[in-house]
């Protein structure tokens, strides 16, 4: 029994050598273990997670940039669609009382999808726009303009600024799908936070989608000069966008 | 793999190098995978411009810098010779040579003692989040301030990770205005301000700072501006510990906070002073 250890030690010792001699050690600790998954896919194979079957889809540079941008964008957008409803509600209730509960409920899920974002945002380290405080004005000057133009400007506001953010909200799905599909051809399947992350934004968009249709059913298209208004409006959102997309 | 083999040297590196280079996370070599082909232009180590895209734990973080094995090499065995030579052509050359590499090859690096530079910010970078992830750093910064680590607050991270960051520097300290000089230089500025945010925004991370909104951006300025100046002050302080520069960082800290407490105060009452006016407007009866 007693050189069994022996021989085992020396097989494992005979084992363990020739292998660093023969790769040059520099690498093995510049390369850091993770950055190796860039350059073959097939390294990141159970990845630790809960499915553990299919290997997990790694996202490139270009799609986390595309996550980046998203992110960033849909806190903005969050951040001003909060203070759009918040400089709209006190003008509206005081001449419609009866739209009190609407403007509540609009304004807590707008609430509500900023505090997912800010969550998201500090989560995947991503840098906030730079022009934050820029949008906090230009919102709230948005939102207590056209609530001062009466109830149907407001609500046509509302309406453009919805259908902005949901179509944008839909490019992102798209976005996001079209990965999935990749995924898929490849056998890979995508990670949790994104399977998640997909959830939250379908059901974003479909808040934000209802938010459209009260608004159409409070006259939004009877405010007075319709296309002028929702015209420029859309176009500014449509700027805002693509401002918060790079800085 | 057998390429490699062929281009790199047979020896092994300093061993001690090789200990102080373990945890250099945000660098990474290029592996060179297909066979190579002839290549006649110079390969600059490239720099993400864009340091921070989507982080997530569930994917590996991107390097921010890239070389080639031999320009990590060349490099990695120059910094040994930072303390007594500088951060000069004579260090990289002698790092070649030792790296058994002909003295010609520091042609490799065309931006010459400035990749010497910038490699020595972005490799103590990476040791510095290595120390982190390890847990120990934070450890040690509660256990002289006799708290528990869970006690620290943000801002005490903040401050322990930038002095152990200083600290990082003493064994080139006698050196290190040549290199200050270097990265003022007008071609070199982008890169270093690319460097010292970048700095700046791991050590915000690593201390669990999340602001989400404007002062993202201020948080940022302000550890710049305090890691930036306290450089300078830890070239002239000739105390073995650096404790005449802990002393400044401690006060630029509390500068930081007097004024960022002065205006967060006139906001608040800003703010005020306007929400009252609106609301009395408003109890008036006017349509505001």
């Amino acid at each position: 029994m007693l050189p069994l250890p022996i021989l085992r030690r020396c097989a494992l010792s005979h084992c363990r050598h020739p292998a660093p001699a023969t790769t040059p050690i520099f690498l093995d600790f510049l390369v850091p273990s993770t950055s190796k998954h860039g350059q073959c896919r097939q390294a990141s194979t159970t990845a630790g997670t809960s499915g553990g079957s299919k290997p997990l889809y790694v996202l490139s540079k270009e799609q986390r940039e595309f996550m980046d941008s998203a992110l960033r964008v849909n806190q903005a957008g969050e951040l001003a669609a909060t203070l759009i409803y918040k400089a709209q509600t006190p003008q509206i209730v005081r001449s419609y009382p009866h739209l009190r509960p609407l403007m509540k409920h609009m304004y807590d899920q707008e609430a509500g999808h900023l505090k997912t974002f800010n969550h998201l945002i500090a989560k995947h380290q991503i840098r906030p726009t730079a022009m934050y405080p820029a949008w906090e004005v230009a919102a709230t000057f948005l939102g207590w303009s056209t609530a001062a133009l009466g109830r149907e400007a407001a609500m046509a506001c509302t309406e453009a600024v919805e259908t902005e953010i949901g179509s944008h909200y839909n490019d992102q799905v798209r976005e996001i799908l079209s990965w999935e599909a990749d995924a898929e051809r490849r056998g890979e399947e995508l990670d949790e936070e994104l399977k998640e992350m997909l959830a939250t934004f379908r059901r974003i968009r479909d808040e934000e989608l209802e938010h459209l249709d009260h608004a159409v059913a409070n006259d939004s298209k009877e405010a007075k000069p319709y296309d002028p208004l929702v015209d420029v409006i859309r176009l500014g959102c449509r700027t805002a966008i693509k401002i918060s997309e790079k800085i | 793999m057998s390429y490699l083999a062929r281009t790199l040297p047979k020896r092994v590196p300093n061993p001690f190098l090789a200990q102080s280079i373990r945890q250099t996370r945000a660098l990474s070599t290029k592996t060179l995978q297909s066979t190579p082909t002839t290549r006649t232009t110079q390969h600059k180590p490239r720099t993400n411009q864009r340091h921070r895209t989507y982080h997530s734990a569930l994917h590996a973080r991107l390097p921010d810098h890239s070389y080639t094995n031999s320009q990590t090499a060349i490099l990695t065995s120059a910094l040994a010779h930072v303390p007594t030579h500088g951060f000069s052509a004579t260090a990289l050359t002698l790092g070649a040579r030792d790296a058994g590499f002909l003295d010609v090859s520091v042609q490799l690096l065309p931006r010459g003692e400035f990749d010497l530079i910038l490699f020595w910010l972005a490799s103590r970078r990476g040791l510095l989040r290595g120390k982190v992830e390890e847990g120990g750093l934070f450890r040690r910064i509660a256990a002289e301030k006799g708290k528990d680590v869970h006690e620290l607050s943000v801002e005490e991270r903040v401050r322990g990770l930038l002095l152990e960051r200083l600290r990082m520097n003493m064994e080139v300290k006698d050196v290190w205005q040549d290199a200050l000089a270097q990265m003022s230089l007008l071609a070199n500025i982008p890169l270093s301000l690319t460097e010292l945010h970048a700095l700046a925004s791991d050590i915000l991370t690593l201390s669990g700072d999340d602001a989400v909104d404007a002062t993202w951006y201020t948080r940022r300025l302000a550890v710049s501006a305090i890691y930036a100046s306290a450089e300078v002050v830890m070239t002239r302080d000739p105390t073995p510990d650096l404790v005449e520069t802990a002393a400044f960082v401690e006060r630029r800290f509390e500068d930081r906070k007097a004024l960022a407490d002065k205006i967060t105060g006139i906001g608040q009452c800003a703010g005020f002073g306007w929400n009252t006016a609106i609301g009395l407007g408003r109890s008036w009866g006017l349509k505001i």
